[in-house]
């Protein structure tokens, strides 16, 4: 299902004359609505026929949401009116936001039991949450806001790369002060910067699943986990996708500054995703355990030096990676180094919360200090390729990994 | 050197050649037709808002090219713009048609912001007031709209 082939013209009129809205071109629109959310053109389409034909248009071509049909997809309607509802009103951390966010959970659970049959209402329920926690994690991820928030030069990871950038720095690396000054760092302020719509939808599923809970039985909590894992497998996987068949096209491509936009759109996704499940690892919604869990078998799919190692000779992949300078190089471990900070970060802000991560925090570190290895090795090595990877997996898991403090991973590295 | 420009209602306007070219359609002309005396005849601008188009080009003259993509996101405009788009929604519709038109983008920028900033935080009833609609919705449809928009019953 799509748009209409064109915009029915807006009549907003008033007494005398058609407003002028009705006048401005599709590209116009969309760049006013570059300096709205979500919540705002949701509202814009309440004002009246017309305006919500152009605010439904708008959100199409901004989010890829179809709003078309209300009355087909009630439910939907109901879950994207939730979200603007929270992002309205639940935005700022104030005093009533938790009541806000317990209303809404609790009108929504209420539609979910209202909707869902009496006996076996297990198969309703899946699919009604399911449908729920796709548009809430939708929602995660278009968040424009975090672009602010999420800007390299702003997250601790960064500043402490950029301030050890070969390109920034001509002093010789002495990696263990570096180390130890991060971990001085990290445990001063173990606290990672969410996204505010991460935070808000976090917060949101954390009073949702046990109004869930109160209203069916404890089985909903098994529901909710297991599709919320699901959903995180499935963004991982499509990421994925996308940043592989990205770079397959990079030898092809001419116009680079276009190719580095959307690496960066892609990278900048990836850590927005990153950031949420950070965020749900604070709640009992994801365990420490799922966090590692997924960063093996997904996060770390997604990295192109681990497909170099594992790719077959004639894999495009390979090509694209042999291709790359060192400073490709660089970069790509550098983003890797990101995301496995964004990673240890929050699993050390679950162990300071629940101290139930300490492995965790472990096996993160260790690979996020393989990771720094190899940058600083592909740094002072000729070769543009790096020798040893935190992508090949030498790391212990947390069940077998041996009771060490990170201080001591880091001098494994 | 000064450039003319001709209105859609025949007026003649004769502009620094330097606040003309902050127009890139004007500016590409310019390029293509080389020098010459002719007024470039601007068919979807009004005399009334290229009188208004210039002014502003005049007045941001010295600014610099930004690309800045947060500083895009960022919703505040500075005062004397502020002022400058201080005017009836008809105007302010089509000084952003001819921002767009003639390829101004920091101006189409500021107007964009303008309006953005009427809807921004607003309920249907002030979008309303504000872009004096009438509501036209069936007593259906508006019980639907509330259906999907009460939450929290004592707000």
């Amino acid at each position: 299902m799509g748009p209409p082939s064109t915009l029915s013209p807006l009549t907003m009129t008033n007494e005398n004359e058609s407003c002028r809205l009705s006048t401005v071109p599709l590209e116009v629109l969309l760049k006013i609505a570059n300096y709205l959310d979500f919540a705002d053109l949701w509202y814009l389409a309440t004002a009246s026929k017309s305006c919500r034909s152009v605010a439904h248009h708008i959100i199409w071509h901004k989010y890829g949401i179809d709003l078309y049909k209300p009355r087909l997809n009630a439910f939907t309607h109901l879950v994207h009116g939730a979200v603007a509802y929270l992002q309205r009103h639940a935005w700022n951390d104030t005093d009533g936001t938790h009541r806000i966010i317990q209303a809404v959970a609790n009108r929504l659970a209420v539609e979910i039991f209202d909707r869902s049959p009496s006996k076996d209402w297990q198969h309703g329920v899946d699919f009604l949450m399911d449908k729920t926690m796709g548009i809430l994690m939708d929602h995660v991820l278009m968040d424009n806001q975090a672009s602010v928030d999420l800007d390299l030069d702003n997250s601790t990871a960064c500043r402490y790369l950029a301030r050890h950038h070969p390109r920034c720095s001509c002093q010789p690396m002495k990696k263990k002060k570096e180390w130890h000054d991060l971990r001085q760092q990290l445990k001063r302020d173990p606290h990672p910067e969410w996204t505010p719509m991460g935070k808000l939808i976090t917060d949101f599923m954390a009073a949702f699943q046990p109004t869930m809970m109160a209203l069916f039985d404890d089985h909903v909590c098994k529901i909710h986990h297991s599709l919320l894992i699901n959903h995180l497998n499935r963004q991982f996987e499509l990421l994925t996708q996308r940043y592989h068949y990205h770079h397959k096209r990079r030898l092809q491509v001419k116009d680079t500054r276009a190719w580095q936009l959307m690496n960066q759109s892609v990278r900048h996704t990836v850590r927005v995703l990153v950031r949420f499940m950070g965020a749900l690892a604070q709640t009992e919604l994801l365990t420490a355990n799922d966090l590692y869990t997924l960063t093996q078998q997904r996060i770390m799919a997604l990295f192109l030096a681990q497909q170099y190692h594992q790719a077959r000779q004639d894999d495009q992949i390979r090509n694209t990676m042999s291709s790359l300078s060192r400073s490709g190089w660089l970069d790509e471990i550098e983003f890797q180094m990101i995301i496995l900070f964004d990673l240890a970060q929050a699993v050390l802000a679950r162990q300071c919360l629940r101290r139930d991560a300490q492995n965790e925090v472990n096996s993160l570190a260790n690979m996020f200090n393989i990771a720094v290895s190899d940058f600083l090795s592909c740094q002072r090595n000729s070769n543009s390729h790096p020798s040893s990877q935190v992508t090949l997996m030498m790391v212990p898991s947390p069940t077998s990994s041996p009771h060490s403090s990170s201080s001591s991973s880091a001098a494994t590295a | 050197m000064s450039v003319r420009l001709l209105s859609s209602d025949s007026e003649d306007f004769t502009v620094a050649k330097e606040v003309a070219e902050r127009s890139m359609l004007i500016k590409n002309m310019l390029e293509d037709v080389g020098d010459n005396d002719n007024p470039i005849p601007l068919p979807n601008v009004t005399a009334k808002i290229l009188r208004k188009v210039i002014e502003w080009c005049e007045h941001h003259l010295g600014d610099p090219v930004t690309n800045d993509e947060n500083e895009r996101r960022n919703t505040e405009i500075d005062e004397w713009d502020q002022k400058f788009m201080e005017v009836d929604q008809e105007t302010l519709f089509d000084i952003i048609l001819a921002a767009n038109y003639l390829d101004i983008k920091p101006l189409l920028d500021v107007g964009c912001k303008t309006v953005a900033n009427m809807i921004k935080g607003k309920t249907a009833e002030e979008i309303r007031k504000i872009f004096n609609i009438v509501n036209d919705l069936t007593p259906e449809e508006e019980a639907q709209i509330r259906k999907e928009n009460e939450w929290a019953e004592d707000r």
